[in-house]
């Protein structure tokens, strides 16, 4: 195979002389022809004569040799990229539309597609990754008591003690804080000044050796390090932590940093590709030793026997161990251990409820994340979308090539007298279409990074940093050469096909003005087909992005209980600051205080959590001391805040009061309910005078209902009501009195006190950190944004697709227009009316508007049913978006096609007629 | 019958020319020559098929050629098997075989 090669680079870079060698032999094969001819006894010119009927061409049989090896094929193909590019500089204006087409066409599809990469296709960096399985999908986060059966991805501490010390059947298993954890950090050797925060994650200290990461500098967490409770204070920091928190301090290793109050040291660097094992919008500064929580979050320990579940875990496969098998053998365990912890007595029931779960092993070579599950959908109906748009910008650019084609019938049909092949001419066209796709998709390559940059920052709701990254990996650029290569084939079949089969009788004669060219029918009914096409298409694109808008509009429009203009949320942590509970009710009084005496504030209030978040606090509910009977669900969701939120916030009162500043800690625990907690709970009469006790300890006592208040959104805008109670902050103890949240009504825009605001905190104490500062229209933004994002880009690619569209039609009328010159020359000196000539024209693009939307009708509804989930507030049926669709398309078509119409109208006569 | 060439496919073209080089390295014509006298007229092979043939052997490395002087004081490329031309030629030649009694076969049946 070498020799192959070889001989034939020399034949490519040296043709000189192996066209010598060839004819030499081809020579000398006609000499030693003569020459046994002649020995036979044939006179000398007979022998000739004869040997060059043997022969017949030598020139051709000179061509059959040098074609027998491959590098004819590697010849001719460069032959045809440079014809290619010289066809292609020939017709400027046209390569150019064609180029920018598919640079956007390309573009746009690159750009999904890294996004759709780094989300759901890559894997972690860490050692076989395919190895690694989670425990449950770890879709579930945060700290809570579960019993329900089914299956679970949170876990208690102490189920990954239990579990952990057994490598039959896994490798190895880690535990990890199913959130991450925002933390104060101060640089050790400096007592006081500014501290900034970092989000840490709490892991188990076999968490780096499941994963197989090995890290840039010094050491990660062992077992040693988890294995008693508070101690082994040590850190593991991100790459980007330590260059721009720690200057990238060569001499990091064994540094203090105070986190929290508690010294920690600095034991190892991580490479900067690792950003842990969750792909979220929060990406950890430091990984730190799980036995370490109480330390980091601030909260009492949950490592504690009989804990609650709020850790999730991965384990790394046996290459021999089937997962089945391991599946089986990790929910035998859990049930074990939940039957261990009911104790001694267990009902049956709870023992029917614990059979039931199961916990499923699943693929988590891409990490876990909450991300990825949100914009799962929405990325690939966007996929789906921009491919159509690439799929428009080929029928324009195959219409395009075709009309190319058309031009060059001539030298096609010179070619192919001289001897060429048809196949040799299609692969020409094909050539020319394929440099234009490459050249267009290096463009798009580029144009494809700062898209990408862009969807990331809206992904990534502005996150400083993130694990997204907008760079093209192998994947990415291999994908990208493949849509061009695919590309190329279709645009260029079509041309490839019509110039091959060009009819050399007829073609060639100098006089080709008749009103229609030979093969009329045929040749014209392609590019009409591809506009309808494209007319189809657009329409699915417009309808979906009509829904999809509508649906924002509606989740926008959604009433939410409350007066959302002009409402500034700050968030901030008297934790940070060192507060104990003692300290915390003086010091809401004197926030609220110190803000309430600003100029341009109406009111301000706190609160545990901001009126409108994706999580909740929530807990089951005993009523009137009557115990729940453990058939039925009686919970609430719950939130903790000061006297005036609802006033803050304008949301009405239906009955008795709100919480008041008189709710002190030593009175009588009062609690606000919304309708839905009333209506369901007290059907019968008045909520108010009812109580209601909590099974989560933290909010421990009974709590009596003085209020009701209408209800509200909470977590998303289209989520049904829930019952939900709000408790005094004043009458918590412990960690659940802690507030984080500020809410102030501004009387005009909520960013021009920010400021002062602040001001006003610092005042208060200068060691508050303002975490954040939102306006609540902010907050709120920030609950719909995969609709937004998936509504936003829907109506950029229909934009896109109908300004592609409209260019098509422009074209293939103008053309129409150009060929029917001498026709419509004719009609006018016979005296046909201008408006009659427009008309004509006009006719045309209107039946292909019409066939398409026809067509596109039963498309688009299929098209809407499919992305059915997604809509709010609208059904995938809705007349008046598919009829706005319509009239947009037509309006759109109808202006691209008055311009060549009009020109038809200005067809001078004299000209038209006159010969060539 | 100067088209009866053309009935020769590809393969079974490189079987003859192998077996011929066997004999004893040859020029080009003298290779169609053979052929043609020992196939008794049957096989007449020009030379559109035969140099391109032969060329493709040269490059997958079952012939070697040189320049030689000619019995008639002439230059000419004369063409010699290989040690795997050799096996190549025993493997087609078994193949052939196996081939042809299958055919025989079903013409008996």
């Amino acid at each position: 195979m070498f020799r192959n090669f070889w001989s034939g680079m020399r034949s490519l870079l040296r043709p000189g002389e192996r066209n010598a060698e060839i004819a030499a032999e081809v020579q000398s094969f006609f000499e030693q022809a003569v020459e046994h001819r002649v020995r036979m006894g044939m006179s000398r010119a007979d022998a000739e004569r004869a040997a060059h009927a043997e022969i017949r061409s030598a020139e051709m049989v000179r061509h059959k040799v040098w074609a027998a090896g491959w590098e004819t094929s590697a010849e001719s193909l460069v032959r045809d990229l440079r014809y290619s590019v010289r066809q292609i500089l020939r017709s400027p204006g046209l390569s150019l539309v064609a180029i920018v087409s598919l640079a956007l066409g390309i573009g746009a599809n690159t750009a999904i597609f890294t996004v759709i990469n780094d989300l759901m296709l890559k894997q972690l960096p860490v050692r076989d990754p395919q190895m690694l399985v989670s425990f449950g999908d770890g879709q579930d986060a945060g700290i809570m008591a579960l019993s329900d059966p089914g299956p679970y991805d949170i876990f208690p501490y102490d189920f990954y003690r239990h579990i952990a010390v057994d490598r039959d059947e896994l490798d190895g298993i880690a535990a990890f804080a199913s959130f991450p954890a925002q933390v104060s950090i101060r640089a050790a050797s400096a007592g006081s000044g500014p501290a900034t925060q970092a989000i840490g994650h709490l892991v188990s200290g076999s968490f780096f050796s499941v994963l197989g990461a090995e890290p840039l500098m010094g050491r990660t967490l062992n077992p040693n390090d988890t294995a008693t409770e508070g101690s082994n204070a040590v850190a593991v920091i991100s790459h980007r932590y330590w260059r721009e928190n720690l200057a990238a301090d060569p001499g990091v290793i064994g540094r203090s940093l105070a986190i929290n109050g508690t010294t920690f040291v600095v034991v190892g660097v991580m490479p900067s590709s690792f950003f842990g094992v969750q792909l979220n919008q929060l990406v950890p500064d430091m990984w730190l030793p799980i036995t370490m929580q109480p330390q980091v979050m601030m909260q009492p320990s949950l490592l504690k026997e009989d804990g609650l579940f709020w850790i999730n875990m991965i384990g790394r496969r046996k290459p021999d161990v089937p997962v089945a098998q391991a599946q089986s053998w990790v929910t035998v365990e859990f049930q074990r251990f939940l039957t261990a912890r009911e104790g001694a007595q267990i009902s049956a029931r709870r023992q029917q409820q614990i059979s039931g779960t199961n916990i499923p092993l699943m693929p988590a070579g891409a990490g876990l994340s909450h991300m990825r599950k949100s914009y799962e959908g929405p990325l690939t109906a966007l996929m789906i979308m921009v491919g159509l748009v690439l799929l428009i910008a080929c029928a324009n650019l195959a219409n395009l090539l075709l009309a190319k084609a058309a031009s060059r019938a001539r030298e096609f049909c010179a070619r192919l007298a001289l001897g060429s092949s048809r196949g040799r001419i299609a692969r020409q066209i094909l050539t020319e279409a394929l440099v234009l796709a490459l050249i267009g998709g290096g463009l798009g390559l580029g144009l494809a990074f700062w898209a990408t940059r862009v969807l990331i920052s809206f992904i990534d709701q502005g996150a400083k940093h993130t694990a997204l990254s907008p760079t093209p990996d192998v994947r990415v650029l291999l994908f990208t050469l493949g849509t061009c290569v695919l590309t190329a084939g279709l645009f260029g079949i079509a041309p490839a096909l019509r110039g091959s089969r060009t009819q050399v009788a007829g073609a060639l004669s100098a006089n080709t003005r008749t009103t229609s060219g030979a093969g009329a029918s045929a040749q014209h009914v392609l590019p009409k087909a591809l506009i309808v096409f494209q007319v189809t298409l657009s329409l699915v694109l417009l309808t979906v992005a009509g829904l999809l808008l509508r649906t924002m509009e509606n989740l926008r429009a959604q009433d939410l209980g409350m007066n959302r203009t002009n409402i500034l949320l700050v968030n901030t942590n008297p934790k940070f600051a060192g507060y104990q509970p003692e300290r915390l009710n003086t010091l809401y009084d004197r926030i609220l205080a110190r803000i309430d005496a600003l100029p341009g504030v109406q009111s301000a209030s706190m609160s545990g959590g901001p009126p409108l978040q994706r999580g909740s606090w929530g807990s089951p509910i005993d009523l009137d001391g009557r115990p729940t009977p453990p058939t039925e669900n009686i919970s609430a969701l719950l939130n903790r805040v000061s006297a005036g939120y609802f006033e803050t916030l304008e949301t009405p009162l239906l009955r008795g009061r709100t919480i008041r500043a008189e709710d002190h800690a030593d009175g009588v625990k009062a609690a606000v309910v919304n309708k839905t907690f009333a209506n369901r709970y007290f059907p019968s009469g008045d909520a108010v005078g009812h109580s209601f006790t909590i099974a989560d300890p933290g909010a421990a006592g009974v709590w009596h209902i003085v209020g009701v208040v209408r209800d509200s959104k909470h977590n998303n805008p289209a989520e049904r009501p829930a019952p939900f109670a709000w408790l005094a902050t004043t009458q918590l103890t412990g960690n659940d009195q802690y507030a984080y949240w500020i809410e102030v009504r501004s009387a005009g825009d909520p960013h021009k006190i920010a400021s002062e605001v602040r001001a006003a905190l610092a005042e208060v104490d200068a060691n508050l950190p303002i975490l954040e500062m939102k306006t609540i229209e902010e907050q709120f933004d920030s609950l719909i944004d995969q609709q937004r994002f998936v509504s936003k880009l829907a109506s950029v690619f229909a934009g896109l697709a109908l300004m592609l569209a409209c260019i098509g039609l422009y074209g293939v009328m103008t053309y129409s227009v150009v060929r029917r010159t001498t026709e419509l020359g004719v009609r006018m000196a016979l005296g046909a009316p201008q408006v009659g000539l427009l008309w004509m024209v006009l006719r045309e693009s209107l039946v292909l508007l019409a066939i398409g939307v026809v067509l596109g009708l039963p498309l688009s509804l299929a098209a809407t049913q499919a992305i059915k989930a997604g809509l709010f507030g609208v059904s995938p049926a809705d007349p008046v978006t598919l009829i706005a669709a319509v009239v947009v398309l037509s309006a759109a078509l109808v202006t691209g096609s008055l311009i060549p119409a009009r020109r038809a109208t200005r067809v001078d006569p004299m000209t038209a007629l006159r010969c060539e | 019958m100067t088209d009866a060439s053309r009935d020769l496919v590809q393969g079974t073209l490189e079987m003859l020319v192998l077996k011929t080089l066997d004999l004893e390295p040859m020029h080009g014509y003298g290779i169609a020559l053979r052929i043609e006298q020992v196939s008794g007229g049957v096989f007449r092979v020009n030379p559109g098929s035969l140099l391109p043939a032969l060329s493709r052997m040269e490059r997958a490395g079952r012939i070697k050629a040189d320049w030689r002087i000619s019995e008639n004081n002439r230059r000419a490329k004369y063409y010699v098997l290989t040690a795997r031309g050799r096996k190549a030629l025993e493997e087609e030649r078994r193949e052939w075989d196996r081939r042809a009694a299958a055919i025989g076969k079903i013409l008996e049946a």
